[in-house]
């Protein structure tokens, strides 16, 4: 008898609760009032501040355009929560706390270096559960050790894999007769990583390419003093110099390089991150990424988003544009509203978390860096374009000649190991 | 004169006052994680990680009236012996093992380092703490094929007790359990004829010395206490954040266990509880309220302290709000007596 | 092999000429009033972001060499107002030298969050000096002129600086109420302390607001580089001893050449050799290579 009873009450309930759930489901179909809730989890203070410069006012910045020349999101205007990791992994995963489980935020953008990136991947895998956009965090370990499988950890900035290879055929597009070839980066596991990168894949494109320096600077010192790096590089005399230092360290770089005459001794320079700063003189023929300091404003790009955009920025900050901060914000920002509409059009429901986030994944959307796409979790842009740096009479710095490697070439298939890709690569084609 | 205002105050029904507010507290730590949110759990956790490591920098400073600023060696030991033995290279997460493990090497490392060190004084003594944290600091951020360098270690397996399985809960109640007991321990060390004798050796050197005192090995003593402390804290640190990085190595981590003390109110036992709360609540509070502006405020808020109430920190300002309420309970109970 | 030599030396002139300017803002102040004060830190770093933006306003990107040593001159008496003022505002009403260090450390912190909010933390430049002095070439190594500028300049003032303290009779006076005189018995003679302590105070902003506006124009002014500067500041004055202008510009062009080397030939000690050697010398001269024995 009491079996019995059981069981029936358990039938009631489940009609019960699923009616509750069709009643809920329909519910569902409306789209909430008021703001949408989005955080942002950037350092503002700290050592990694001054590599990621005004990251505070740049998600601001995001914000006030998405909400003002796109009118929000599925007509909500975005309500930004803006906190500072201090650059601290330990920090950073207070703030997520706070940002996900006080403010409800619907979704997340932040952490610039590898290491708050890495301390916050599993844990918004496991227990979070809320998409979440890492603005750089390139190294490779993210997506091999750390989140194998991800489902809600999205990254904008490239990994090292697919930028080496764009600045690799950069460099043999720009300059075909080159016998050898210098590097320089700061001294941290990205500088380390896409070091080692570059030297795997430029190995296989042409063996012949002599590295004849390679060196790794203090990172994030502020105010350093590169005097003896320059030197040693003018010794060597190298056909190509590649630099990969950034924020503050790619401003004093620039700099001193620049006062000791090193751009006019070394035939070709690229400078991925070209130092921003306010008052910076730039040079012009050097090599710069789509990152970089005073052209993140390709000319294919002029138009949309970022005839509104740069505008903003010299605005607010007085520089453009700040170690593409603004780029990764925009471009974030840019996802989030194209899978909230793709998914309430689809299903005709608010999505959730978790239908939010297999939306983002293979959107593509036109950004900062022109169009860009979400593949396998890994935003395609920036980080795909170099060109030279040239000013135009109204004083901004653009992009020339630019080289534009196709995502296919640059992304990992998944049946391949990145070694094994990057074996291929010659075969590939040029 | 400290020493019998002291022992005077050990009186049965103090300590009955005492007990009662201890258990209360601890009633109270125990019970918070079923009512709030995960963060603020985390949050409160990271408070009762940061009160050993606080207590480390207190005894050195009310003994010995030295500043330590070196204590984030001891963390980032203990968070890496951990990283390594539970993460990286992984052969067990049982606490029971780690925990002495992270002690005993606290302990060693903290002997070494005692014998040049504590032979400094005032700001010598401080200025080498910085300088062998950020020896340290770089040895670990430069040796990136074990230590994984800037991108530290991420893949911190859950610990265990007993063999059995820790949730986050579980965590959080250890981390109560060992901070709750290290006070105790504490306070039974400044009960303890050692501590005596550390203020004989800051009182007069000489004196102490020509009575026999042990200066410097007794000196290295209270180096390896305050070590030991923030050694088992790094262990339980690192489980909490499951993450490892070289900023733990940080000189700037270490100099946040003095301001912590500072604020607290070095004068008092239940300074370093204080300060560890007030100032983790504090800065975190503040950090998100005015992310741009946190440093002005949280700079002014200390620098205030220290010039209007000084050794009496917060617990002091407390302590004059509601005196009278507060007179029997623990906080009345001084440690040191300043002399002067 | 002299050429080589040389090299590391020329490389490491504008870290040894800043940081002689600011070990010696730190240690004079240490020396003569007995105060450990890191407030010098946060004048670094106003000075370098008053240089950079007085010089954009009123040059633009170009170069007028009197306009900049009159703007360095500006920066460096707004360095010298800045501290006075916190001396009178604050700093002489803390006792003890762990007050002292705690409360301006998270006076330094007031400092950078200031500058945060008036400047952002996008970095800001001036480099026209830097750039347009140009170059020489000494024994086949190319050297900026701006370096040896920085180095005459950091040199030249502690030379006055020696003179004043050695041979004038207001020299007299500040060594007399010096840690290696006495303070009381100064008092006793007529030596108005208050006076002394303010011209000493406004002595350590001048020099620690030009170190800023000096360096300024390689590296730029940036959010966080006080962190860097006093550290190196700290380590010269533990190397060099308190008090000491002959240790200080030792000890600054030690850290510093022997950093230039690190980089080339050791990039694995490069940061941490500035802290063996400080913790060698506490080990084996605790007062410094040119100090006396102080109560400290």
């Amino acid at each position: 008898m009491v079996m019995r009873r059981t069981r029936t009450l358990v039938v009631i309930l489940t009609v019960v609760m699923l009616l509750m759930g069709a009643v809920g489901g329909a519910a569902g179909g409306e789209i909430p009032s008021g703001p949408i809730k989005i955080g942002f989890a950037v350092p503002m203070s700290g050592t990694a501040t001054s590599l990621a410069p005004d990251a505070g006012i740049n998600a601001e910045i995001a914000v006030e355009y998405i909400n003002k020349y796109e009118g929000g999101i599925l007509g909500r205007p975005v309500k930004a929560y803006i906190y500072d990791t201090k650059g601290d992994p330990q920090t950073a995963v207070d703030v997520f706390g706070k940002l996900i489980e006080n403010d409800g935020v619907e979704a997340v953008l932040g952490c610039l270096s590898s290491g708050t990136g890495l301390a916050i991947a599993p844990r918004v895998e496991s227990k979070w559960k809320i998409p979440t956009l890492l603005l750089e965090a390139t190294t490779m370990q993210m997506f091999t050790t750390a989140v194998p499988n991800p489902k809600y950890v999205f990254r904008i900035g490239p990994d090292d894999v697919m930028q080496s290879i764009t600045h690799v055929k950069a460099v043999l597009g720009k300059k075909p007769d080159l016998k050898t070839i210098a590097l320089g980066a700061p001294d941290y596991e990205w500088g380390h990583d896409v070091v080692s990168s570059f030297t795997k894949i430029l190995k296989q494109l042409r063996p012949d390419v002599e590295v004849v320096y390679t060196f790794f600077h203090p990172f994030g010192e502020a105010s350093p003093n590169f005097a003896a790096y320059i030197t040693e590089l003018m010794q060597r005399k190298p056909d190509v110099y590649v630099g990969y230092s950034w924020g503050t360290d790619g401003v004093a770089w620039h700099n001193q390089a620049r006062a000791m005459g090193l751009y006019s001794r070394i035939p070709l320079i690229f400078d991925v991150f070209s130092g921003t700063a306010k008052g910076q003189l730039a040079t012009e023929g050097v090599l710069g990424e789509t990152r970089a300091g005073n052209c993140m404003f390709p000319p294919h790009a002029l138009g949309y988003p970022n005839s509104k955009l740069a505008p903003m920025i010299l605005e607010r900050v007085g520089a453009l544009p700040t170690y593409g901060m603004g780029v990764h914000m925009l471009t974030g920002m840019l996802y989030l509203k194209a899978a909230y509409e793709k998914a309430y059009d689809l299903t005709g429901q608010y999505p959730t978390p978790e239908m939010l986030a297999k939306t983002i994944d293979g959107l593509s959307i036109i950004g900062p860096c022109g169009i860009t796409s979400m593949i396998n979790h890994q935003s395609t842009a920036p980080g795909m374009a170099v060109g030279k740096l040239h000013q135009r009479e109204d004083g901004l710095w653009i992009m020339e000649d630019m080289l534009i490697v196709p995502d296919y070439l640059r992304i990992v298939p998944p049946w391949m190991t990145v070694d094994e890709f990057i074996g291929k690569l010659g075969e590939i084609g040029q | 004169m400290g020493a019998n205002t002291r022992t005077g105050r050990m009186m049965p029904s103090y300590i009955d006052d005492r007990l009662i507010a201890t258990i209360v507290l601890t009633a109270i730590a125990a019970v918070i994680p079923l009512f709030v949110s995960e963060y603020v759990r985390t949050l409160i956790q990271r408070c009762l990680l940061w009160i050993p490591p606080t207590f480390g920098v207190y005894i050195i400073y009310s003994l010995l009236r030295q500043v330590h600023f070196a204590q984030s060696i001891f963390i980032g030991l203990g968070s890496y012996i951990a990283a390594f033995l539970a993460g990286k290279y992984f052969v067990t997460s049982e606490l029971l093992i780690l925990l002495p493990l992270s002690l005993i090497v606290s302990i060693g490392v903290a002997y070494v380092l005692g014998i040049f060190i504590m032979r400094r004084t005032g700001f010598y003594f401080a200025i080498m703490g910085i300088a062998v944290t950020m020896a340290f600091w770089s040895l670990v951020y430069k040796m990136r094929q074990i230590t994984g360098g800037s991108d530290g270690i991420s893949d911190i397996k859950n610990p265990s007790l007993f063999g059995i399985q820790l949730g986050d809960q579980g965590l959080y109640y250890v981390s109560l359990v060992v901070s709750l007991g290290l006070i105790l321990l504490m306070r039974r060390i400044l009960h303890s004829p050692f501590s005596l004798q550390l203020r004989a050796i800051s009182g007069d050197l000489q004196k102490a010395e020509s009575i026999g005192i042990p200066v410097n090995g007794m000196r290295r003593l209270a180096f390896i206490v305050a070590g030991a402390n923030a050694g088992v804290a790094g262990v339980l640190l690192a489980f909490s954040y499951n993450y490892v990085g070289p900023t733990t190595f940080a000189w700037e981590f270490g100099a946040h266990f003095v301001q912590a003390a500072i604020i607290g109110g070095v004068n008092y036992f239940v300074g370093p509880i204080v300060g560890a709360f007030v100032f983790v609540g504090l800065e975190f509070l503040v950090s998100t309220w005015f992310p741009n502006l946190w440093e002005v405020v949280i700079g002014v808020i200390v620098a205030v302290i220290v010039v209007t109430v000084g050794e009496e920190g917060v617990t002091g300002i407390v302590k004059d709000l509601f005196g009278r309420t507060l007179k029997r309970a623990n906080l009345e109970e001084r440690t040191y007596s300043d002399g002067k | 092999m002299f050429s080589m030599g040389l090299r590391y030396i020329l490389n490491a002139l504008p870290v040894v000429s800043y940081v002689i300017l600011l070990s010696f803002s730190y240690s004079f102040l240490l020396y003569i009033c007995g105060r450990v004060s890191l407030t010098f830190a946060g004048i670094y770093l106003v000075g370098a972001y008053a240089t950079v933006s007085l010089s954009i306003a009123l040059m633009g990107n170009s170069l007028s060499f009197a306009g900049f040593m009159g703007i360095l001159l500006l920066a460096s008496l707004l360095g010298a107002a800045m501290l006075v003022a916190s001396y009178l505002c604050f700093e002489r009403f803390l006792k003890t030298d762990v007050h002292r260090m705690v409360a301006t450390s998270s006076l330094l912190l007031v400092f950078r969050g200031l500058v945060k909010v008036v400047w952002g933390t996008t970095p800001v430049t001036y480099s026209a000096p830097f750039l347009e002095l140009g170059v020489s070439e000494i024994a086949g190594n190319i050297v900026p002129n701006y370096y040896l500028f920085m180095l005459g300049l950091a040199l030249l003032l502690m030379l006055a600086l020696a003179y004043f303290l050695n041979r004038t009779s207001w020299g007299m006076r500040f060594r007399a109420s010096s840690l290696d005189g006495d303070r009381t018995m100064a008092q006793a003679c007529g030596v108005n302390q208050n006076l002394v302590t303010l011209m000493t105070f406004a002595i350590s902003g001048v020099l620690a607001g030009l170190a800023g506006g000096l360096y300024a124009p390689i590296a730029g002014a940036a959010y966080g580089s006080e962190a860097n500067a006093l550290l190196l500041a700290a380590l010269s004055v533990i190397i060099g001893g308190v008090g000491s202008i002959g240790g200080a510009v030792l000890a600054a062009f030690i850290v510093g050449i022997v950093r230039a080397v690190a980089a080339i030939k050791m990039p694995v000690l490069e940061l941490a050799v500035p802290f063996i050697i400080a913790s060698v010398t506490l080990m084996l001269r605790p007062f410094g290579i040119w100090g006396k024995e102080f109560r400290y």
